[in-house]
């Protein structure tokens, strides 16, 4: 009897098997399968190579196509088992940007014969970017024409110019037809003239280094110490040489002060300051140094 | 290095003649008939679990059907929502770190199976499915990962810190989180509560030096916490062997007794737990728990995978040892739902995951204003504090 069912259950395993290739359930939607960013500073790949073809099956984890981005060539494995049902972009499209659609999954079983690729489905903040999109695009190519068309006859006008200019600035020049560059005030290094004041002569900005302002030095203290620094007189010899000497005098009083032999302890001493403070003794004066008069005979007496 | 890597593959994996654990999803048996309202038991292979120092719990488990399909469907919920941030992740609406657990549902939906929302479980940062099923909802994830204020942590923690009253986390720090857990089952003698706290870490930080600072601290005061390691053979792009001197992390506690499990086959998680959950709670001290389970994905989103394994190996898990599949399979041949109704299941997760992500994606993204909310407990802030640059101050 338990071999019976032992033997129903293995051939009902071997039945079953084959469902259980599949990782994950199927049901049946069709899905978009759009262009992943496969790093987080991606904004665009390309494809490089289909792994499957239309209406081939795969299982989830399988490797679908091989993206190009600019860093590396990498492998999209697919989330869920399918069909794939049809191809968008082909092998070898370029920029394709993150997001768009590049095929369509159908589940098995699915009629695939006639997938539509989708009308480009928009999300909500797609319409908006358009909107804006299509705002600067006018105006963009209006101004494009206006600048066209000046720099083409002009550009055959040297400038005339007595100091060395800057790329940006002889550009502008020659962009607007300033044939004298002697005319513009220069408030660069060494009087040269800058993009700034070319632009403030046009009349397109205001001053030479248009909006900027100096942050404000708002603390009274920077202010002070810069204000002394300004003052102090760089040293001469003579204030140097006192300088120095009077910097090893400290040296070596700090030197004898560290070296001097510590008093010897005694026991007495040590434990001391761990015993509550008994009754103290009448302190004894220290000793005064024996005083050394400077005048008399006796003065000189130990140095000679 | 580089030739010790050459050699490494040549030197076996097992000693011979040594049982080593089986991780296959499908390799429980039934007892008797299965029932539909009353709970059944179900023996587990023998080679299911391996114990050190104590003995491997006993090889029969007691299911009801109920508790079958709710595993079930929180397994599949937990994948759909798993890869719907990879989706996410790849349409760039989620940015930064998001360190994804699929593969490894068993262990969340087992470790959620077999304790209460009283016991305590810390973890490291692959725990978007820990969160969701202990209190929180999968809107309130998806809000979290995608910066928004239906966040769990009101969108500015991200994938790696999120909590609910039930899950102490969600932290960054490798390893960071096992001495809080000691310290969490600390708490829980110290006030006299009967709760198991589980500290989880992974195979790549068991090798941390703080883990067995709280083993010792743990074993020395006799406290009532499980570390569990989610064994899944690879610390980031290192795999366990080349990593560790010793791969049979159940056995690394010294004097703490540990248990390993397989981690694939979500009935015998569900043991494992519950008897490492009556050991602490009964007053024996610290136990090491290994789950032995495996990841599909890379170890974050910016890792394919497939650079530190073949491309083989990861298939071959996923048709052979799913976790899903496994217990799809145990309802199936036990006779409780057929195969249409566990499909119904998995649209319904996909619905629900895919309604979860149109809600999160609706909500607003922080105010400036909570820039400085939720740094310091409420009453206890400074006069003031700077900001992101020296001239913006804010004052509390």
């Amino acid at each position: 009897m338990l071999a019976l069912r032992q033997v129903s259950r293995t051939a009902a395993r071997s039945v079953s098997s084959r469902r259980w290739i599949q990782a994950s359930a199927t049901c049946r939607a069709i899905t978009n399968l759009e262009m992943p960013a496969m790093s987080p500073t991606m904004t665009e790949g390309g494809i490089a190579h289909w792994k499957k073809k239309e209406g081939e099956a795969f299982s989830a984890g399988d490797v679908l196509l091989e993206i190009e981005t600019d860093k590396a060539t990498i492998d999209v494995e697919a989330q869920d088992d399918g069909v794939l049902g049809k191809i968008l972009a082909q092998d070898g499209t370029k920029g394709i940007p993150v997001g768009k659609i590049i095929a369509i999954l159908a589940e098995e079983g699915d009629d695939i014969s006639n997938l539509q690729p989708p009308a480009e489905k928009e999300k909500p903040s797609a319409p908006k970017q358009e909107a804006s999109t299509s705002a600067p695009p006018p105006p963009a190519p209006v101004s494009n024409k206006q600048e066209s068309v000046p720099s083409a006859p002009r550009a055959a006008e040297p400038v005339q110019h007595a100091r060395p200019l800057f790329p940006s600035v002889l550009r502008l020049l020659e962009e607007h037809g300033i044939a004298d560059a002697g005319k513009i005030k220069g408030t660069g290094v060494r009087g040269m003239l800058t993009k700034g004041d070319v632009l403030a002569f046009l009349g397109k900005a205001s001053s030479p280094t248009g909006t900027y302002k100096e942050p404000p030095n708002e603390l009274p203290e920077t202010q002070q110490k810069a204000a002394k620094q300004e003052a102090q007189q760089p040293l001469d010899g003579a204030a140097i040489r006192r300088l120095i000497v009077g910097s090893m005098l400290d040296a070596s009083v700090k030197a004898r002060a560290a070296a001097a032999p510590p008093a010897p302890a005694d026991f007495d001493s040590i434990i001391a300051d761990y015993l509550p403070p008994s009754k103290e003794a009448p302190a004894t004066p220290p000793v005064p140094p024996p005083t050394k008069s400077t005048s008399g005979p006796e003065y000189l007496d130990g140095l000679l | 290095m580089a030739s010790l890597a050459r050699i490494r593959p040549t030197i076996q994996r097992t000693l011979p003649f040594v049982r080593s654990i089986q991780i296959a999803a499908d390799s429980s048996q039934l007892q008797e008939g299965a029932s539909h309202s009353e709970p059944f038991k179900v023996n587990l292979h023998e080679d299911s679990f391996r114990g050190y120092n104590t003995e491997p719990p006993s090889l029969d488990v007691e299911v009801t059907k109920d508790q079958l399909l709710t595993m079930y469907r929180q397994m599949t919920t937990m994948r759909r929502m798993e890869m719907a941030a990879d989706a996410l992740y790849k349409q760039k609406l989620i940015r930064g770190f998001c360190h994804l657990a699929i593969g490894q549902e068993a262990v969340s939906v087992g470790m959620e199976h077999g304790t209460t929302h009283d016991d305590r479980i810390i973890s490291s940062y692959r725990t978007h499915p820990f969160a969701v099923l202990r209190g929180g909802t999968i809107k309130s994830l998806l809000g979290e990962l995608l910066g928004r204020q239906c966040g769990m942590s009101h969108g500015k923690g991200g994938s790696m810190h999120v909590f609910t009253p039930a899950f102490q986390g969600g932290h960054g720090i490798v390893g960071a989180q096992v001495p809080l857990g000691a310290g969490l089952a600390f708490a829980a003698k110290y006030d006299e509560k009967k709760i198991a706290t589980y500290a989880m870490y992974g195979d790549g930080a068991s090798n941390q030096g703080q883990v067995f600072e709280s083993f010792n601290m743990a074993k020395l005061w006799n406290l009532p916490c499980v570390f569990v390691c989610e064994n899944n053979k690879y610390g980031m792009g290192t795999s366990a062997e080349r990593s560790s001197m010793n791969t049979e992390y159940y056995t690394r506690g010294d004097k703490i007794p540990g248990i390993q499990a397989n981690g694939m086959d979500i009935l015998a998680v569900l043991k494992a737990v519950q008897h490492t959950k009556d050991w602490v709670t009964s007053g024996n001290g610290p136990i090491l728990l290994e789950f032995v389970t495996y990841r599909y994905g890379g170890h974050s989103m910016s890792d394919p995978g497939t650079t530190y394994r073949t491309r083989e190996e990861v298939q071959r898990m996923r048709s052979t040892q799913d976790p899903i599949r496994g217990l799809q399979r145990y309802i199936e041949e036990w006779g409780l739902a057929s195969e249409q109704d566990l499909k119904a299941v998995d649209k319904e997760a996909k619905a629900e995951v895919d309604k979860a992500v149109e809600e999160a994606k609706e909500s607003p993204e922080p105010l400036e204003k909570d820039l400085w909310s939720d740094i310091y407990a409420k009453g206890t802030e400074p006069p003031f504090m700077r900001g992101r640059e020296r001239e913006e101050i804010h004052y509390f």
